[in-house]
């Protein structure tokens, strides 16, 4: 009794181990992978994100300039971020929040106005 | 990416391999064991025509293999009475492959990793029916 | 009169990890015989090995296994890099090293925790998954997940350690240490713990040498075999020798196990010291053409793969041979003789890891 007396009051005036998760969240860490996002205004449509996907997650339609991203179909390697030339693909810390469906994310080039009369 | 322009003996292999017909299989398993080998495990190749049948073995780090060819509706003399431990890799070849072992101390029947409603050997090369090329020919 | 039954053991058990069957003909709480039946994890990855481009493979193989992910990484990017006749930098080679000691770190501390929890011992078995905890942080920061690491390609590594995070690393695997220090001594001298796990299962030498058997369950049994000193990627310049006990039951495997956590702290350190300064990767160019092996030793024991290539970018055959596959068949020699309640510590001590076993 007297050895686990000191346990014992310790354990019951100091705070508890563990972080009340749903109204305080960790921060993640500055190099975790947690999802891919496109910059659309960066991209040239050339496809190599698309021919290093192991999961098949990305389409490029080069002829009319869209991309088709499927979040719940990728594994977040990051393969299409390290093939891409103009930092369009990307890779921020926070993991996608569940869902109930599945979504696809399309992303369409912006268009250019060369020509005032187009306005 | 150009392709590799490389002689046929320049390509890296492994070393240390020894062809054996089959009716001698046992024999050098035999030999092996008697110097104190540890059994790896077996690889088996489509080649098209027939089967290729790797069995490497292990002593202080070094590595040694044996080959054996054998005709796609041949069976091989199981080494189990040799090294016990061989049934899960000669069990893997008999449901992967459709190769037929005779012999073994721990039969599956060819259904180990293989459920029942697949109906052939999942690992053969397929039969090409019609081959169309890049260019469209 | 004996009383014959036969008892299915698994595949859903509360102190199995992994879905495995054991079929155990009992004899009155002894055992008589006992069959395993596999193939509830099987994914056709050899098959899928051949379907995919060279490159993506390393995807695919690192995906075999959660607990020993960076190996398997490690032995595909060695067979391949032979093909294509690449060599990594020598920064690269010990950044291999670093992350894959710290995998085999967090698996054995996985490991000692299921030990506690498979004779009720789950305050201990919460204690050190809490130290393992640290490990994981320090994966997640350096190398950007907790179980999947992915830091290897063909060439090379994918990501550099910068100065403070190499600090970082050093500082919690003190804090590692110290704690290791503290508890394993609950684990390893307990007497309830030592009555459940000494002069069960026993595996002498030649047996052990006969079965097959790889990893710490051979090196338990008194064999020093370890497939890290034939000196792949940055092994042959750091300085340690393989651990070994003599004794050959469960007790032994989990000194090994133990002792080898201290044994890869200080391989870190080491790495970590003299970490050459350089580029991390290598282009790989070509096709990969002939035949190689790479072996490696993953947590559980050696890891090989055999690539045969065709000169097109899709892989011949790609063939995989995991530890547990060789450690399976020392069950059927272990078990038969004991008694029905050692089954779980018996089982638990080989350390299998079933989704590897059957790719």
């Amino acid at each position: 009794m007297p050895k686990m007396l000191p346990t014992v009051v310790g354990n019951l005036v100091s705070k508890p181990a563990t972080r009340p998760h749903p109204y305080k969240r960790r921060e993640a860490f500055v190099r975790a992978r947690g999802r891919i996002i496109f910059d659309i205004s960066r991209c040239i449509f050339c496809g190599a994100c698309a021919l290093r996907c192991p999961a098949g997650a990305i389409r490029v339609n080069r002829a009319e300039r869209e991309l088709v991203f499927e979040p719940f179909r990728c594994i977040v390697c990051g393969a299409c971020v390290d093939g891409c030339r103009r930092g369009s693909a990307q890779i921020i810390p926070q993991y996608h929040s569940p869902a109930y469906t599945k979504p696809e994310e399309y992303y369409r080039a912006p268009v250019e106005v060369k020509d005032e009369d187009q306005l | 990416m150009g392709e590799a322009h490389m002689q046929h003996s320049e390509l890296p292999d492994i070393e240390n391999v020894q062809v054996v017909e089959k009716q001698h299989l046992l024999q050098r398993v035999e030999e092996l064991a008697a110097q104190g080998m540890r059994f790896i495990t077996t690889t088996c190749i489509d080649n098209g025509e027939q089967f290729d049948v790797y069995y490497h073995f292990d002593h202080n780090l070094q590595l040694t293999h044996l080959l054996v060819t054998i005709d796609k509706n041949e069976a091989l003399p199981s080494i189990t009475p040799v090294y016990f431990c061989a049934f899960v890799a000669e069990n893997e070849m008999k449901d992967l492959f459709g190769l037929r072992v005779d012999g073994l101390n721990v039969d599956y029947q060819g259904r180990m990793l293989v459920s029942e409603e697949v109906p052939a050997p999942p690992m053969r090369k397929k039969e090409v029916s019609e081959r169309r090329n890049g260019d469209g020919s | 009169m004996a009383v014959k039954t036969v008892l299915p053991f698994g595949p859903q058990h509360p102190v199995l990890p992994e879905a495995i069957q054991l079929r155990i003909t009992l004899e009155d709480e002894s055992i008589g015989q006992v069959l395993p039946a596999l193939g509830y994890i099987h994914r056709g990855i050899e098959k899928a090995g051949e379907k995919n481009d060279y490159p993506l493979n390393v995807y695919l193989v690192e995906r075999i296994c959660g607990i020993c992910s960076a190996t398997h990484g490690l032995a595909y990017c060695l067979a391949v890099e032979k093909l294509l006749g690449i060599e990594p930098p020598p920064r690269a080679n010990y950044l291999r090293v670093v992350w894959t000691e710290l995998h085999r770190l967090h698996s054995h501390l996985l490991w000692l925790g299921l030990l506690a929890d498979a004779f009720g011992f789950e305050s201990l078995f919460m204690q050190i998954w809490r130290i393992r905890e640290m490990v994981m942080d320090v994966l997640e920061k350096t190398a950007g997940n907790r179980v999947i690491i992915s830091v290897n390609t063909l060439g090379g590594v994918r990501r550099d350690m910068t100065d403070e995070q190499i600090e970082e690393t050093l500082n919690t695997l003190a804090e590692c240490e110290r704690q290791l220090n503290g508890i394993l001594p609950v684990i390893l001298e307990d007497y309830t713990v030592r009555k459940r796990t000494v002069g069960k299962g026993v595996l002498t030498a030649e047996q052990a040498l006969r079965l097959g058997a790889v990893g710490p369950t051979l090196r338990a049994s008194g064999v020093a075999q370890d497939v890290r000193m034939t000196g792949y990627a940055a092994y042959g310049e750091l300085n340690f020798q393989p651990v070994v006990e003599q004794a050959g039951d469960c007790y032994a495997r989990a000194v090994v196990r133990a002792r080898e956590c201290f044994q890869t702290i200080d391989l870190i350190r080491q790495a970590l010291q003299r970490l050459p300064e350089g580029d991390i990767q290598t282009k790989p160019r070509g096709n990969p053409n002939g035949k190689a092996i790479a072996r490696v030793e993953a947590p559980r024991g050696e890891l090989m793969y055999f690539v045969v290539g065709n000169g097109t970018k899709n892989l011949e055959r790609m063939r995989v041979r995991t530890p547990t596959l060789a450690n399976v068949p020392t069950l059927l020699e272990m078990l038969p003789g004991a008694e029905f309640a050692d089954v779980p510590v018996i089982t638990l001590s080989i350390d299998p890891c079933i989704s590897c076993t059957e790719r």
